[in-house]
């Protein structure tokens, strides 16, 4: 039990650290490549709960992510940007400095909120995720390229995903997980085409 | 089997057959397809609200989902019936059109299945569902604003839906279970309350999270942004109301009514300075619903204050796809700006009829239905003088905001290009149609 503990805890803290990481990177290819990487690990996590839990959703549910969102969409996405040699190295245009800066803030004002949340379920359990679910919002409202902001809404996924986990591992997460991964490869197969069309997608600002 | 658990079923299997049927690449197969399933759909629809109430492990079919059903249907039929006028418009697909027609029916469906599940999580799914299938058709035309749009769209609902899941995470963990049936919380219900208002009113529109709404309803094809106004905004609402009904909190009440009246405000404020047509019907569906919200807050006092919610979301169905429709026939003869559009009158007098009347049944003039509801909810709010004042103002100025647009549009000197009687024949259809629905309400109001 302790053992399980400190696993799930451990592969936490090192999905929160690659939130960071990707917060402050100003390099598509690298973004990607952390993602990919954030992923692996919450499948790793989502699997050993299921298998704790002998729950086949969750081991089923950790499969799917595995292949869907930490092979397919990041290998369809670095496809992509080396057909287009000058975007694989291709900036954001945010500074990682003040990016990692607003990332540690996001996370204080994230604790912060989260002594509401504990007030009323009495756990920590769910303030990894609260935070990550944070830095998910807050690279889609920060960055304006399209793929940047794919980015924040696949952090904000596993954020979902892995707070179920924690907190209330039920049946539909697994519905939950696929349905997530379906919108995220719409919203790719969208972008991919328009910038094909129309060259890198600058989205200004998100309200209209 | 019994019977409504039949019509029941019809409905599901006639939307998702058609949904099928259109992936044949035949466009008129596919319109054809749609035009019966709706037709089908509605009149089971119909069927079901004589009927008494369904339940089993995964649908709950109560008089509010009949209400629901009844509109999801109607206006899917509205749409389809109006469709091949719109669709001329398009000069460049992104989509094929009978993929368009097929997302058509699944949008339906998924609006149809969140509004009838007991389980939060699954309507969640629904939901979330509908935003990838209605962002795809807002893409049916080729352009970069669409894609921005469409973008946009999905951003933002995605994001405000996910702290709804949150919101039924939470619910999961403090109950134990995601259905609402007979569900009764006992700590966090303002938390868990306010988060499901902020992610369910972002798909419903309610201020501060509507910026995708104007942009979603300004490009997408008329009869898509009828669905998404009609239909889809007062689906959110009503799986917002079933958490809120097992919530039951004095502070949750405040909040939510606080919210949309902000929401009423908002909506009428920029209503007034709107340049296009479908823009400024989608502020005025934004207005609707922060009503709404006001209603379905006053459940806390009163569960009956439902009916005049379900009044308005009906109310609102009629005139929100006859504007739309109206819409998509104007953007046919290359006017979408309100100052392009004058002297509809002499243009057409069956499109001109249809807009005003919808107009008037929008903003909740008397006698039109939307007045019934609204009144009755000004009615049950009336212990809260300060709330009241806001909401009655807020909605006397968005009433004044939108029909002196459509005067403008409808009465002022220009030129008369004539509209064919054809590419008006739905709106007005609608219109009368929305006529009936007065007297229907009448009796029926007198009942409650």
């Amino acid at each position: 039990m302790i053992a399980y503990e400190a696993t799930i805890d451990f592969l936490g803290v090192l999905i929160l650290l690659y939130g960071f990481v990707i917060i402050a990177e100003n390099y598509i290819h690298s973004v990607i490549r952390h993602l990919q990487a954030q992923t692996i690990i919450l499948s790793l996590l989502i699997g050993i709960v299921g298998f704790y839990l002998r729950m086949w959703e969750l081991i089923a549910l950790a499969i799917f992510t595995l292949i869907f969102r930490a092979w397919l969409i990041p290998n369809i996405l670095l496809k992509d940007i080396k057909r287009e040699g000058v975007w694989e190295h291709r900036e954001f245009g945010a500074k990682a400095k003040s990016s990692l800066i607003a990332g540690i803030i996001t996370a204080i004002v994230g604790i912060i909120a989260y002594l509401v949340i504990y007030n009323v379920i009495g756990t920590w359990k769910g303030m990894i995720p609260f935070i990550l679910f944070l830095f998910g919002l807050l690279i889609i409202v920060m960055r304006r390229n399209a793929l940047a902001q794919i980015s924040g809404y696949i952090v904000e996924e596993n954020a979902l995903l892995y707070l179920g986990i924690v907190l209330y591992p039920i049946g539909f997460l697994l519905e939950v997980g696929i349905l997530l991964d379906v919108i995220g490869a719409v919203l790719l197969a969208v972008i991919l085409s328009a910038e094909k069309e129309y060259g890198p997608m600058e989205i200004e600002e998100l309200a209209g | 089997m019994k019977m409504q658990e039949i019509a029941i079923y019809g409905i599901f299997v006639a939307v998702l057959g058609a949904s099928l049927i259109s992936l044949i690449k035949n466009n008129t197969f596919a319109t054809l397809s749609n035009i019966l399933a709706s037709a089908i759909a509605f009149i089971l629809s119909l069927y079901l609200i004589i009927q008494p109430d369904f339940h089993n492990s995964w649908l709950y079919v109560d008089f509010v989902t009949k209400v629901m059903f009844v509109i999801i249907t109607m206006i899917y039929l509205f749409s389809s019936l109006h469709a091949n006028v719109c669709m001329r418009n398009i000069k460049r697909f992104f989509i094929s059109p009978n993929y368009g027609w097929s997302l058509l029916a699944g949008f339906s469906l998924t609006m149809l299945l969140a509004v009838s599940t007991p389980s939060l999580g699954y309507a969640w799914l629904w939901l979330e569902a509908s935003t990838v299938i209605s962002a795809t058709l807002i893409l049916m035309e080729k352009e970069k604003s669409h894609v921005e749009s469409a973008w946009r769209y999905v951003l933002i609902a995605s994001s405000g839906l996910a702290i709804g899941l949150f919101s039924i995470i939470l619910y999961g963990e403090i109950t134990g279970g995601s259905t609402w049936v007979n569900a009764t919380i006992s700590k966090g219900a303002l938390l868990v309350g306010s988060l499901a208002l902020i992610g369910f009113g972002t798909k419903a529109g309610l201020f501060p999270m509507h910026t995708w709404l104007p942009d979603a309803h300004g490009t997408a094809p008329s009869p898509v942004s009828a669905l998404l106004s009609g239909a889809l905004l007062p689906s959110s609402l009503i799986v917002f109301y079933r958490i809120y009904g097992v919530m039951h909190s004095l502070p949750l009440f405040y909040l939510t009514a606080i919210l949309g009246i902000l929401t009423v405000w908002i909506a009428s404020l920029l209503m007034i300075s709107q340049k296009r047509t479908k823009r400024l019907f989608a502020y005025s569906s934004m207005d609707v619903m922060g009503i709404a919200t006001v209603g379905i807050s006053l459940t806390y006092f009163n569960p009956n204050a439902i009916y005049f919610v379900l009044i308005v979301f009906l109310a609102h169905a009629f005139g929100k796809s006859a504007l739309f429709l109206s819409a998509g026939t104007l953007k046919r003869h290359g006017k979408e700006e309100i100052s392009e559009i004058r002297n509809l009158i002499g243009s057409s007098k069956t499109l001109s009829f249809a807009i005003l009347v919808s107009t008037l049944t929008v903003t909740g003039a008397p006698p039109f239905a939307m007045f019934f509801g609204e009144f009755g909810i000004f009615v049950t709010l009336i212990s809260h003088p300060w709330l009241i004042f806001f909401l009655i103002s807020g909605v006397l100025l968005s009433f004044l905001a939108l029909n002196y647009h459509v005067v403008s549009m409808l009465f002022s000197n220009g030129e008369e290009k004539r509209i064919k009687l054809s590419e008006s024949m739905v709106p007005f259809g609608i219109s009368i149609a929305s006529l009936f629905l007065i007297i229907i309400i009448y009796f029926w109001g007198w009942n409650l």
